[in-house]
């Protein structure tokens, strides 16, 4: 069910701007005097949050929507390109507090500058619908707000040219993939929306991808040179009670009797979820769709992916073992199970359901389900 | 506030006693716990966010400890009673963070890697809007490190900032279901797959947000969907009823008429 657009907010922008409106430091704004720190940190606040509501398509009653006027606006554009210029300097010290950071929190360095560019999207897209306003209804602070906007629009270009440093977006891009970036692109409403920055165009992605396929190229290099590490032994893998795992009754709540129904009994999508495994080295993933009714042929297919998402075809040959059940990796890096055998070698819907693969049958973890 | 206790051999650490331990399904009562905080922790926490002056350190620390820091020869010495001071404030405010409580505990499993067992990690938000980062140990839960995030300098408004830190954290690990048009919260299960630099890759798991109403999400609605809602923290801010400035009248833009057509 579609939320009415009166009542959508769901990150809370609405709320946090009826209480930037509220900051008593904006009286400032209202004597001839030059604002203070503290009146511009207020107005920046307003056009933060203001535009969020705008990129969120958050509605506003008419009590609160409007435009920020022009001495605001440029307060709060000097505030952002204060904030900026902290920011690049954050930016080129990444790749040392990376280094430094405590484990666990490195990525969090990163996650909190894309957090810093999305604000300053955020601000500008409120502080220019303000510039838009003034010079159209030429207002006399038009021209000053011009040169503060060129000076914003400079400092902007700047903080991207020194995000998008190779050392710099290589540390960057260790969050494609992550949820940050995807809960941006959902509440943004892509791919329908038509502007999007870089950090959620896809380029985190590909960068990401050619660090991935630098490393293989790498470790393969290694590999032909008798230079990589020996393989790790069973006592330094997972126990397997630390393992992640699913559970059985993925495979168990597929109903068996309907296989070869001609028609789903409602218009849900035929793929209610993926299981995902990765193996215990990170460099392959496994993926099983599991359908809401069994495929004709009564078999499931097991993919396996390389880093870049490609068919991970160095596995061909491989045995695997689906809750014991052994089928091996074909050339197209896939393996097929019977559903009906695998249904009868599962005893419950809350015991495990493993995947092992290789010769030393390793077990791999269960990730994040789709 | 409890006072520090230097109870390790030469001062080499400081352990805070008698914390509610976010743990405990029913914190902030239930179990008590500790925290260490081990030089070395302290130095990197000095060194890299107290030092170079760009992070309000003065909102935790208060403004004359913040400078004599700063100008102090030995401002790791926890022998120093300037320092002894700058940690019992921070003390304090992690305190008043467990007892709201606003922490975010996971586990951290990196792949490729042959330690088997996961690092458990606490994120706490301050009242000041810094993040605090606790890894259990078993000789003890020790606070590794305590900074401003970047997206956060620029809020001088204690009240807002902490509200930031916290939304910005709901947005890593809830996930938005655009059914719902929601952040939900993250469910016991539920794994998060997360690429790092080169082959290594880590797994967070058993995402829980001590206590999810303090966080902001809506226990009572159906799938416990986030609202942005934070509420007050007489901790960060004394709120006061003030009146709304308004803003201009908007005026009506071209894509607002474009919309209004098609929609007519």
């Amino acid at each position: 069910m579609k939320v009415p657009a009166s009542n959508f907010d769901p990150t809370g922008w609405r709320y946090e701007l009826e209480s930037a409106l509220e900051a008593p430091e904006l009286a400032a704004f209202d004597t001839t005097e030059a604002p203070g720190p503290e009146a511009a940190a207020a107005a920046f606040r307003v056009a933060l949050c203001l535009g969020y509501c705008r990129l969120f398509g958050v509605e506003l009653p008419a009590d609160i929507d409007g435009t920020l006027p022009a001495r605001e606006a440029m307060a709060a554009a000097e505030e952002l390109i204060a904030h900026i210029n902290v920011l690049v300097q954050e930016a080129r010290e990444l790749p040392s507090r990376w280094d430094t950071a405590p484990p666990g929190t490195e990525q969090e360095y990163c996650a909190d500058l894309l957090q810093a560019c999305m604000d300053s999207w955020a601000a500008f897209l409120a502080i220019s619908e303000a510039h838009e306003d003034c010079v159209i209804q030429r207002e006399p602070e038009a021209q000053e707000f011009d040169r503060v906007l060129d000076r914003l629009l400079d400092a902007l270009d700047h903080l991207d040219d020194t995000l998008r440093e190779p050392e710099i977006i290589s540390l960057l891009a260790t969050l494609a993939g992550s949820a940050l970036l995807e809960n941006w692109r959902r509440m943004l409403g892509m791919p329908d929306r038509g502007f999007v920055p870089w950090w959620l165009d896809g380029t985190l992605e590909r960068e990401s991808q050619r660090i991935e396929a630098e490393s293989l190229a790498a470790w393969r290099q290694l590999q032909a040179l008798g230079k990589v590490p020996a393989p790790k032994r069973p006592a330094d893998l997972p126990t397997p009670s630390t393992i992640q795992r699913h559970s059985a009754a993925a495979i168990l709540d597929i109903p068996v009797d309907v296989a070869l129904a001609a028609e789903p009994a409602d218009e849900a999508p035929p793929v209610p979820a993926i299981l995902q495994w990765a193996s215990p080295d990170g460099r392959w993933i496994a993926r099983l769709s599991r359908p809401r009714q069994v495929p004709a042929g009564g078999r499931l297919p097991l993919e396996f992916l390389d880093s870049a998402w490609q068919p991970a075809v160095d596995l061909c040959g491989q045995p695997v073992w689906l809750a014991g059940q052994q089928e091996t990796i074909d050339a197209q890096a896939r393996a097929s199970f019977d559903v009906q055998s695998l249904q009868n070698a599962l005893p419950a819907a809350d015991q495990p359901l493993t995947l092992e693969v290789g010769k030393e049958r390793t077990e791999w973890q269960a990730i994040q389900s789709e | 506030m409890s006072a520090n206790n230097f109870d390790m051999p030469q001062s080499k650490a400081v352990v805070w006693h008698d914390l509610p331990d976010p743990r405990d399904p029913n914190a902030p009562g239930g179990a008590r716990t500790q925290l260490v905080l081990e030089r070395w922790s302290w130095e990197h926490i000095l060194d890299k966010h107290v030092l170079p002056g760009r992070e309000p350190w003065g909102d935790i620390l208060s403004l004359d400890t913040f400078r004599n820091l700063r100008r102090s020869k030995s401002p790791a010495n926890f022998g120093d009673p300037m320092v002894a001071d700058a940690i019992a404030r921070l003390e304090s405010q992690v305190r008043q963070t467990l007892q709201r409580p606003l922490v975010l505990l996971l586990e951290v499993r990196r792949l490729g890697q042959s330690r088997p067992n996961p690092s458990r990690v606490w994120m706490l938000v301050l009242p000041s809007g810094a993040v605090a980062y606790v890894h259990e140990r078993k000789k003890g839960n020790r606070l590794a490190t305590c900074y401003f995030p970047a997206y956060s300098l620029v809020n001088s408004n204690r009240g807002f900032r902490w509200r930031r830190v916290a939304s910005s954290l709901v947005l890593r690990y809830a996930i938005f279901d655009t059914q719902r048009s929601a952040l939900l919260l993250p469910t016991p299960d539920t794994v998060r797959f997360s690429p790092r630099k080169g082959p290594v890759r880590e797994l967070h798991s058993a995402i829980r947000f001590v206590t999810p109403a303090s966080w902001g999400f809506c226990p009572d609605l159906e799938g416990c969907p986030w609202r942005g809602r934070l509420g007050e923290w007489s901790a960060a801010e004394t709120a006061t009823a003030r009146s709304r400035r308004r803003l201009k009248p908007r005026r009506p833009r071209a894509t607002d008429e474009d919309e209004q057509e098609l929609n007519s």
